[in-house]
């Protein structure tokens, strides 16, 4: 066979096997008939004002948007200390950091949840609060911040910090005019990660969340198993928009190039 | 401007020393360069006079002030990094400016210095490009500058040098020492390069094992050099065993190549038996063998260098010595020679016998 004759086609093929269930989606959302079938019978926009009417998936979509963003500003935090030490100490202590920063990425979410469930009754505080729900979103986005700042750290020069403090500048203003910037594009698409992933996680939502609330993933599954109406594909398709947007958003704001 | 005087300096990394009570001090104006192997302490120091590392003992006074406690951005020190460590998401401007914005300076007042610094640099036009644009003797000049335009009480640089190419690090050399001595500025170079620290500086100190070895100007290091260790490194050296005696009233030193007078800086004042004496390559030269006053000697290789000629030559005994002349090579290996010492005074090496 000719191979670069056949290279274009497996990538269009691969693309469409990856876009086409969305594409579907976000084609049926716009179905004017009451069942979830494509092609769509007829167009209009009567699911999407039937979402914005559903006080259920919107209390749920702003639980998502809560979690998502409290959950990735904690684990920017602790991931981008971790990253700076990891940095900083010796190579030994370095690896142990990095098992430990991105093991919750190689074990089963569903092991680290049921984990966090039995830990947090037997603290007594259950699933109350959301607390644990917090702490399971935490684990699941700190992986992508850690990596991503550790990347964008792998060419940092230590000098560079000790040239800024021989020029004046005390311990903070020197992280606030020279390590920050040179790790917030590794901080922005950290966080970008930890924001999705969060957005979308089901198993740790699930087993974690207190009784009576739903993150949009959830919301979603519960409607889906006894109504089959193009209302969730609206719903989905408004979550494609929100996370695009978000992508976009932090693009402009930060003004990351994601090609060095 | 300043003086910097060190005392009692040590410093442990774990259970080696790093330093082990360095004292010293610098004159206003100085240019003092460090001198030493890998891992003799001499990066140690310089980091401890810049405050990034602390030490467990001993003062740093600038003028006079102890500093030791200070952290480095009260300093007030001007540092040139071996990797240069300009800010890369800076311009060159941006980079230079940087200093004086801690220093909180009008906005037109930085400017203003900025635009000087970059002249004197012969970098004017280059201020808006990014660091990762210019050559490496550029971002060094650079580098240079932005030590340079806070007009610290004093400039350090580690290996500023040792990443440029030859050709480079020779005209930078040059450009270096001649705008210390323009501003006038207390200097501290730490390098391993000895043709380095003898072309820079007005003193230098020799560090071993975390210790200073000898303090001397560059000449006199070479001339005169206080150990094995030190005449070792820096520059070639043969040792010929000898002894000092007296010979028409004054000293003199007895070598098998020759009796000559004793160098006048030696400490020794009276005669002493069973010495090193210390021959430089260039104090020896090569005479037809019949020559008078020669002694035998064989030719095992010949080393062409341009300007100089490099030979390694063997005694009767078997004792080699490394020569040099400024002539084309005109002999090769296996050629009979003669050898004498050149007319000059000897230097014997202190408290050390063959």
């Amino acid at each position: 066979m000719n191979m670069p004759r056949l290279l274009p086609v497996l990538c269009c093929a691969v693309y469409f096997f990856l876009l086409a269930p969305i594409l579907v989606v976000v084609l049926a959302s716009f179905n004017a008939g009451a069942f979830l079938t494509f092609p769509p019978q007829g167009l209009s926009l009567r699911w999407y004002r039937t979402f914005f009417h559903n006080a259920v998936f919107l209390r749920a979509f702003i639980e998502s948007m809560e979690i998502a963003v409290a959950a990735t500003s904690i684990s920017a935090v602790i991931g981008t200390m971790a990253a700076l030490f990891s940095m900083r100490t010796t190579p030994a202590l370095a690896n142990i950091v990095r098992l430990g920063m991105t093991l919750p990425l190689v074990l089963p979410e569903v092991l680290t949840a049921i984990g966090l469930l039995f830990f947090f009754y037997a603290m007594g505080i259950g699933v109350h609060y959301s607390v644990a729900l917090l702490v399971g979103h935490v684990l699941l986005t700190l992986p992508f911040i850690y990596i991503n700042v550790s990347t964008s750290l792998r060419s940092f020069d230590p000098s560079w910090e000790l040239a800024a403090r021989s020029l004046g500048a005390s311990p903070f203003v020197t992280f606030y005019r020279v390590t920050m910037p040179l790790m917030k594009s590794g901080l922005t698409s950290g966080c970008l990660f930890g924001f999705i992933v969060s957005f979308d996680a089901f198993s740790t939502s699930f087993l974690l969340k207190d009784v009576g609330t739903a993150t949009l993933p959830i919301q979603l599954f519960d409607y889906l198993r006894l109504n089959f109406t193009p209302e969730a594909a609206a719903v989905s398709t408004f979550s494609i928009i929100v996370t695009f947007l978000i992508v976009i958003m932090t693009k402009t704001i930060f003004g990351i190039r994601f090609t060095k | 401007m300043t003086t910097v005087a060190i005392e009692n300096l040590t410093r442990h990394f774990g259970r080696t020393r790093a330093l082990d009570d360095i004292s010293l001090s610098i004159d206003d104006g100085h240019f003092v360069s460090f001198l030493g192997p890998s891992g003799c302490g001499k990066s140690t120091t310089l980091r401890v006079l810049a405050g990034f590392d602390a030490c467990d003992r001993g003062r740093i006074l600038f003028d006079g002030q102890d500093v030791a406690a200070l952290p480095p951005e009260q300093r007030d020190i001007g540092m040139v990094f071996q990797s240069y460590a300009l800010f890369p998401h800076m311009t060159v401007g941006q980079n230079v400016a940087f200093g004086l914005e801690m220093r909180r300076l009008p906005r037109d007042a930085i400017r203003q210095r900025v635009r000087a610094v970059l002249d004197l640099v012969h970098l004017a036009d280059h201020s808006d490009r990014h660091p990762r644009q210019l050559s490496g003797g550029q971002q060094q000049r650079v580098a240079l500058a932005r030590a340079l335009v806070i007009e610290p009480r004093i400039l350090l640089l580690d290996e500023p040098l040792a990443n440029l190419d030859a050709i480079l690090r020779e005209e930078m050399r040059v450009f270096i020492r001649e705008l210390q001595q323009r501003i006038g500025i207390t200097t501290i170079y730490v390098t391993h390069d000895q043709a380095e620290a003898m072309a820079m500086s007005d003193m230098i100190v020799v560090m071993f094992g975390g210790r200073v070895a000898q303090v001397a100007p560059p000449r006199d290091l070479y001339e005169c050099p206080g150990s094995l260790q030190v005449a070792s490194f820096v520059g070639q050296a043969n040792y010929l065993a000898g002894h000092v005696a007296h010979d028409n009233g004054q000293l003199a030193v007895v070598t098998p190549l020759g009796t000559r007078p004793l160098d006048g800086r030696s400490a020794i004042t009276a005669p002493a038996p069973a010495r090193n004496i210390l021959i430089r390559p260039e104090s020896i030269c090569i005479t037809p063998p019949a020559a008078s006053d020669a002694v035998p000697a064989t030719v095992i290789s010949v080393q062409y260098g341009g300007n100089l000629t490099n030979y390694v030559l063997a005694l009767a005994d078997g004792q080699q010595l490394h020569v040099q002349t400024a002539t084309p090579p005109s002999h090769a290996g296996g050629d009979r020679v003669g050898v004498r010492l050149a007319d000059a005074p000897l230097w014997v090496i202190p408290d050390c016998r063959p």
